[in-house]
């Protein structure tokens, strides 16, 4: 699979060439066993976020590198050689790690980070596994892990440099930087009394996506008393695009309350 | 989701037309809110004419902070208003324990 990865402003940031394994060619039970993967709770975001602007903890965002070649195969997967990788006819490779593509690809490298996490004496809450801790003399220390994206924050800055360190000794990592600005698509800004999070950019590529650009705003998401009857007009032809957008105002509701109940009337 | 109808496309785009004025609307987190968790919760008994069920609906807030809200129909028929607000208040304190 190619890839040219471009940036913000068109030009060309690097050219990505990756080997994907063809996943869909696997069969339950022989492949693959199981393929869920914990990410983290949208409400576990906002709370982590709501905390820590009272304590005034620092925050760090850092993203894995190729996150799903650092998963371990528990299960034996073959595949035909790579083209352009000579080797005797009628032999395959075996997996020793997992390949983009692979179904249990995203289980396997969650497993992964929660073993090596987990030896840094970090526990995964019982209520989101996809959120860790830990606790010392020196402070608290809490990682929350949204596939290959995650956000460190604690009290105690020289804990952040080593847990910083012993991720980068067992990841390729990338950091991002002290200032959260964004994260799955929100937008966060921080001032002196608190923080902002919204979701402006994604709203408004939503708004172009239905073609409602130059359309007259409404004051109220749905009109008073409106009732959905199985009987009502006629069914859709092809509702793929309704689809795609309630899915998008499903992800919308992660920082607007307002539209949740009609959002739910709809989905 | 299952069968959409030209009502339901309708309301998307009205929901839409909606968010085009609030695109800058957004969850703003105190410096100085306390840490105290409450909870609302409210339901409107049979609001859906069609199968009788009701809806669910709840915030949670830490201090000034707006973390957590959902509305959600009722898996059952509730035989009186108070039974609604009775699952939704179950609801709703779930919600509070896994935030705990």
């Amino acid at each position: 699979m190619y890839k040219i990865k471009t940036l913000s402003d068109g030009s060309i940031e690097r050219y990505k060439a990756r080997l994907v394994a063809k996943g869909f060619a696997q069969e339950y039970g022989i492949d693959y066993e199981e393929t869920f993967s914990p990410v983290a709770r949208i409400n576990s975001v906002r709370t982590l976020l709501a905390i820590d602007v009272t304590r005034k903890w620092k925050l760090t965002q850092m993203d894995v590198k190729n996150t799903f070649f650092n998963g371990e195969l528990e299960e034996e997967v073959y595949t035909r050689p790579p083209p352009g990788y000579t080797c005797q006819e009628n032999k395959v490779c075996r997996l020793r790690k997992a390949l983009y593509g692979l179904k249990q690809a995203p289980r396997a490298w969650f497993a992964k980070f929660h073993k090596t996490i987990t030896q840094l004496n970090f526990s995964s809450s019982a209520h989101d596994s996809a959120l860790f801790t830990r606790k010392t003399e020196n402070g608290t220390f809490i990682l929350l892990l949204y596939v290959d994206d995650m956000i460190i924050t604690s009290d105690d800055s020289i804990g952040i440099k080593e847990l910083k360190q012993f991720l980068c000794q067992h990841f390729g990592m990338k950091d991002l930087g002290p200032i959260l600005t964004y994260f799955l698509g929100l937008e966060v800004l921080f001032f002196r009394d608190g923080l902002f999070l919204s979701q402006a950019k994604y709203a408004s590529d939503l708004v172009s996506k239905a073609g409602l650009t130059d359309c007259k705003i409404e004051h109220t998401p749905l009109e008073p008393n409106v009732r959905f009857t199985p009987q009502d007009g006629s069914l859709l032809n092809d509702a793929t695009l309704y689809r795609k957008l309630v899915d998008s105002l499903i992800y919308l509701t992660v920082t607007q309350p307002d539209i949740s109940y009609v959002v739910h009337t709809v989905s | 989701m299952t069968s959409p109808r030209t009502t339901h496309y309708a309301a998307v785009l009205r929901i839409i037309r909606y968010i085009k004025g609030t695109l800058f609307y957004g969850l703003h987190y105190s410096t100085t809110s306390p840490l105290i968790l409450r909870a609302y919760s409210d339901v409107d008994w049979a609001g859906d004419p069609s199968d009788r069920r009701s809806t669910t609906g709840f915030c949670i807030f830490l201090g000034d902070s707006l973390i957590s809200w959902r509305s959600k129909k009722q898996t059952l028929v509730a035989h009186s208003s108070t039974e609604a607000e009775y699952h939704a208040l179950a609801d709703t304190t779930s919600e509070i324990l896994w935030l705990r």
